[in-house]
């Protein structure tokens, strides 16, 4: 056991419990015939294989799916990718710039919603899309103090309540909405809770409303 | 034999990831594209919608408003038949508005024409404001004075005593913000309880007592 060295005697184990390991090692005498049968026990167990890794994902059908570290890998970045494809279709042609703004914000005394659209003129951004004007930010303002839900509905979002909800601002009661405009005549209105009202210090959008009044904001590239 | 199941098995999420992802760029692009109408609409007012915008965008005119117009009745609760009224009754007053503005009118001027048409403004008073030897032409957009317009006429002025303020303001060189501040200030007026009339002179003074500022333009 020790191979010389003064360091390695000390943790030799002594001399009485290395002759008890010995004999423990020593073959234990066994008749031929149990020597065979016990092989033959041996040799009937299945082979085993290699533990999976992780848990096992009940799919539909007889497959079951096994949630590695390189599908759950794999998953999460098809979701990202997912998730970033998304995001760039949105934002792209979310872009246009402006330097002068036009603001007709009024309130008016019989309501309690004054609303006003801010038209960011003077469009400078870059337009994704060839032959296309560029879009021009418009900001979209309307008090309501108490509003729980506003969204902002309009030919640009084909009138879709759910399309661009606005935000209430710090003040807990004015509500708030940037988004991008090709130039031209816009109608919309806001959805206050359920109910769509025109914006208070926009034009009318005179013709057929459904019995429920519209505005207009005109987007220009340029400010006259 | 267990490795290899386990390595499909991978595969596939992998595959199915991929094609989601090719699958919904397209369609998340075609949503920004593309005007759809309501789901809600029977197919018979879809096609029938569908083949007013594609005549009139065939003419020339801005067809894809139509598809907008349905999409805002349904949101304000308007049945079938209703849509479709207003759809024509739009799509009318486009031909109408082209006629009376020329061939050279824009989408939005059509459109604001159309509307200061349904607010009772005849198509002669709209061939006056579109002549391209008005004065106006290089310091207002035919669209926002239409718009102005239509908005007074709606409100109730007469349309002659709105011609007069425009033309009043036009003859000081106004520019398109000063026909916004006179449709602002005509508001405030209103709302302060005056008659349309009254609101519009105190509003029509107003504009032109900033325009005479020598800092005003």
């Amino acid at each position: 056991m020790s191979d010389g060295h003064d360091g390695d005697r000390l943790l030799t184990r002594p001399d009485p419990l290395e002759s008890e390991i010995e004999a423990l090692r020593a073959e234990v005498p066994l008749r031929p015939a149990w020597r065979a049968l016990l092989l033959r026990e041996i040799d009937a167990l299945p082979v085993p294989t290699r533990e999976r890794r992780g848990p096992r994902l009940p799919m539909p059908g007889r497959r079951t799916l096994v949630m590695t570290p390189g599908l759950a890998l794999a998953a999460a970045v098809g979701f990202v990718l997912l998730g970033a494809a998304a995001m760039y279709v949105a934002l792209r042609e979310h872009t246009a710039t402006g330097a002068l703004a036009v603001t007709a914000d009024q309130s008016l005394p019989r309501s309690n919603l004054a609303g006003s659209a801010s038209v960011d003129s003077g469009a400078s951004g870059s337009s994704a899309t060839a032959g296309r004007a560029p879009l021009v930010t418009v900001r979209f303002m309307l008090v309501a103090p108490e509003a729980r839900r506003v969204a902002l509905v309009g030919d640009f979002n084909q009138w879709n309540a759910g399309a661009a909800p606005m935000r209430r601002a710090r003040d807990g009661q004015t509500w708030t909405i940037e988004v991008g405009l090709r130039p031209g005549r816009h109608a919309y209105a806001f959805v206050v809770d359920s109910d769509v009202v025109p914006d208070p210090a926009a034009p009318s959008a005179v013709g057929e409303d459904f019995g429920v009044r519209s505005s207009v904001v005109l987007v220009s590239e340029t400010l006259r | 034999m267990t490795r290899r199941s386990s390595g499909r098995g991978v595969a596939r999420p992998w595959a199915g990831t991929a094609l989601l992802i090719a699958l919904a760029a397209p369609a998340l692009r075609a949503q920004d594209a593309h005007a759809t109408l309501p789901a809600s609409l029977r197919q018979g007012t879809r096609m029938a919608v569908m083949a007013l915008a594609d005549s009139l965008t065939r003419e020339g005119l801005p067809g894809g408003g139509l598809y907008a117009k349905a999409a805002e009745g349904v949101l304000k609760g308007a049945d079938d038949a209703r849509v479709l009224e207003a759809v024509r009754s739009v799509a009318s007053r486009l031909r109408e508005a082209r006629r009376a503005l020329g061939p050279h009118a824009s989408a939005a001027d059509l459109e604001a024409g159309a509307s200061a048409l349904f607010a009772g403004v005849s198509p002669g008073t709209l061939a006056r404001f579109s002549s391209p030897s008005r004065p106006a032409s290089r310091t207002q957009t035919l669209a926002n004075t239409l718009t102005v317009l239509a908005d007074l006429v709606w409100k109730g002025v007469p349309v002659e005593r709105v011609t007069q303020s425009i033309e009043a303001l036009t003859a000081r060189g106004a520019y398109d913000r000063h026909l916004t501040a006179l449709r602002a200030a005509f508001d405030q007026e209103l709302n302060a309880g005056r008659d349309p009339i009254a609101s519009l002179n105190r509003g029509t003074a107003q504009v032109l007592r900033a325009l005479d500022r020598p800092s005003s333009p």
